[in-house]
């Protein structure tokens, strides 16, 4: 008996024609399900690269509850506070690109692991080597920053333990490890902060089952402390600054998006209440064209922005939002959201910056 | 000759707002040798009302027309005069007069060790710096249209904290209407609090070319809190207060060389 073609019947969201190359390039929706729906008196704690700002600040905007456990509000003004890196995420750690990093600040934060890296010395105040760029200008002194790790720290933990949702995105897979204890800094040494010592530091780059053993070691720990933690893991759009091997940035920025995107689907695809969000999908799909990241090619403009947190909100959050969709092509930049995405903090751009002195 | 500071007598024009009280009730008894003069025709709500700098239409800050008013027409009538701040000063009070459930923490470059051993929260002294920028803006913008008119301008920066802190018990009755468990914060605390205001309010001097005093050492014991004889409360100078900080504007300011921070 002859059988019917297996893709017969299929929905449209199967199909490049029906769902992405006819469809309106605002209008793309390739979350095809939520794997758990997030209410307002959920707990959502954020971390990872600059990108994950932006589904920290559409949360707040859309009236959830995110969770942040290290601030002064009531004490400092908020803008002060932003300045100096309390509520860019939930917790005061800076940017957090690699799994590296995430697996070590779990186990930083409870005990697990303690880096021998001491605070690095640098035009008078003392610099975090974990989170370089949160205190402008550094700490006033060693105890003054020891004193500041141990509140981060505890900070971290009560947002583990007490988060009932726990959002990041991975960025990069590009990493500088100590070489004394493999413990991983969040940018190279000597590049905006520290000094670089190739006798003391090494470039690595993770590979796919690294990330993905990072990410499962961190859900293990997580877990434990909080088994009822839903997670959910996106991939960064952003390309990098620059790489480290001996590729090009580009061709290194494909084979770090890759990874690290097979590492989140391998991952949500095996643990229950862990999904996997198309932030990179939307942002860099060929039905933008290009068109969600500024001229420099690399930022994400704020219409890509508000189209990524529409789909977030309206599949995790079930809100339509009220922003209209984006019918036929980037329509014009509120200033507001503008404003947001130029806000993002990037510690990674340093690095160019650095490299240009 | 260079170095020689030759006092001349010098009329000041005081303005500002609680902190300037003790000042301005000790100058109506005050008379100097060196012929010193103050007045304080701007100090307290109900005389400067309003803020320091007013809005143009355009947007961009303006002096109050009050202080203005009042330092041209010291200058008319007494060939010059200097402009004498006594605006806010409490803002570190703001942080930290009481505490609730969550005691703070605070490290100085100038005093380096932690205060308490308990689980208190440090907050970062860069921290609570940049707060107090923040909230001194009004003032930074009418140093700025001051000294580039040529006022010379000295900024007196508020008394430190008294080490007995029973004189904010008041203060700590009224909070716990609303904070059961408000208590007034370690002495030590607040002197921290104070150093980062003093520093902060330096800067700004620095920046927008303001000559900065702090208070009288004669007022202060040793670790630099204020002595309970000069105290109004818990947050001001008295009388006696007062007459010291004339004593000391007059020996260190009227000179005819721009002494700088002091």
């Amino acid at each position: 008996m002859e059988q019917e073609c297996p893709y017969r019947g299929l929905p449209d969201r199967a199909f490049w024609r029906k769902s992405i190359s006819s469809v309106a390039a605002g209008a793309v929706d390739p979350v095809v399900s939520a794997e758990f729906a997030l209410s307002p008196a959920d707990r959502i704690a954020t971390a990872g690269s600059c990108f994950a700002q932006h589904i920290a600040r559409a949360l707040q905007g859309a009236g959830f509850h995110y969770l942040v456990t290290e601030q002064f509000d009531g004490l400092i003004d908020p803008d002060v506070q932003r300045q100096h890196g309390y509520g860019v995420f939930s917790a005061r750690f800076g940017n957090v690109y690699t799994t590296r990093q995430l697996l070590q600040l779990m186990q930083r934060a409870h005990g697990d692991f303690a880096p021998a890296e001491p605070f690095w010395e640098e035009g008078g105040g003392w610099i975090d080597p974990f989170r370089p760029f949160v205190q402008p200008g550094g700490f006033g002194s060693v105890v003054e920053a020891e004193l500041d790790r141990r509140r981060h720290l505890a900070a971290v933990r009560e947002m583990f333990e007490t988060a009932d949702v726990f959002v990041f995105t991975l960025g990069l897979t590009e990493t500088w490890l100590s070489n004394e204890d493999g413990a991983a800094f969040p940018i190279c040494p000597g590049c905006g902060a520290g000094q670089f010592d190739p006798e003391r530091f090494r470039f690595h780059n993770l590979s796919v089952s690294e990330v993905i053993e990072d990410l499962e070691a961190f859900l293990v720990l997580l877990r434990q402390r909080n088994p009822t933690v839903r997670v959910i893991l996106t991939v960064s759009p952003v390309p990098l600054v620059a790489t480290m091997t001996d590729q090009s940035v580009l061709a290194a920025t494909t084979y770090s998006k890759s990874v690290l995107r097979v590492a989140a689907g391998d991952v949500s695809d095996r643990w229950s209440d862990v999904a996997y969000f198309p932030s990179y999908e939307v942002i860099a799909g060929p039905h933008a064209q290009g068109r969600y990241y500024e001229e420099d090619l690399r930022e994400v403009r704020a219409e890509g922005v508000q189209h990524v947190m529409r789909l977030f909100l309206r599949h995790y959050c079930d809100i339509e939002s009220a922003t209209p969709l984006d019918t036929t092509s980037v329509a014009a930049v509120q200033p507001s959201a503008s404003q947001q995405v130029a806000d993002v903090i990037c510690d990674e751009e340093r690095l160019e910056a650095a490299a240009l002195d | 000759m260079p170095g020689t500071v030759v006092s001349v007598s010098q009329h000041f024009v005081g303005f500002g707002h609680s902190n300037a009280w003790c000042v301005a009730s000790a100058s109506k008894s005050w008379s100097s040798e060196l012929g010193t003069t103050f007045e304080f025709d701007v100090v307290g709500s109900k005389a400067f009302p309003g803020g320091l700098t007013v809005r143009a239409n355009d947007g961009r800050p303006i002096a109050s027309p009050l202080i203005i008013a009042a330092i041209e027409r010291a200058q008319r009538q007494h060939g010059g005069a200097v402009a004498l701040s006594f605006c806010f000063g409490n803002h570190y009070n703001a942080i930290g007069l009481l505490e609730g459930r969550f005691p703070l923490e605070l490290v100085h470059p100038d005093a380096p060790d932690p205060i308490r051993a308990d689980n208190a929260i440090l907050v970062p002294h860069q921290l609570v710096i940049a707060q107090i920028r923040a909230r001194i803006v009004a003032l930074e913008e009418l140093f700025a249209i001051l000294t580039a008119s040529g006022t010379r301008v000295v900024h007196v920066e508020g008394p430190p904290p008294t080490s007995d802190a029973t004189l904010i018990d008041k203060t700590v009755e009224r909070a716990r209407a609303q904070v059961p468990d408000a208590r007034a914060a370690p002495p030590e605390l607040r002197r921290r609090l104070w150093l980062c205001q003093r520093d902060a309010t330096a800067a700004m001097c620095r920046e927008t070319g303001v000559e900065y005093l702090v208070p009288p050492p004669s007022t202060q014991d040793d670790q630099g809190f204020l002595l309970d004889r000069f105290a109004k409360d818990g947050v001001h100078g008295n009388g006696a207060y007062g007459r010291h900080m004339l004593a000391w504007i007059e020996e260190t300011v009227t000179a005819d060389t721009l002494l700088g921070a002091r």
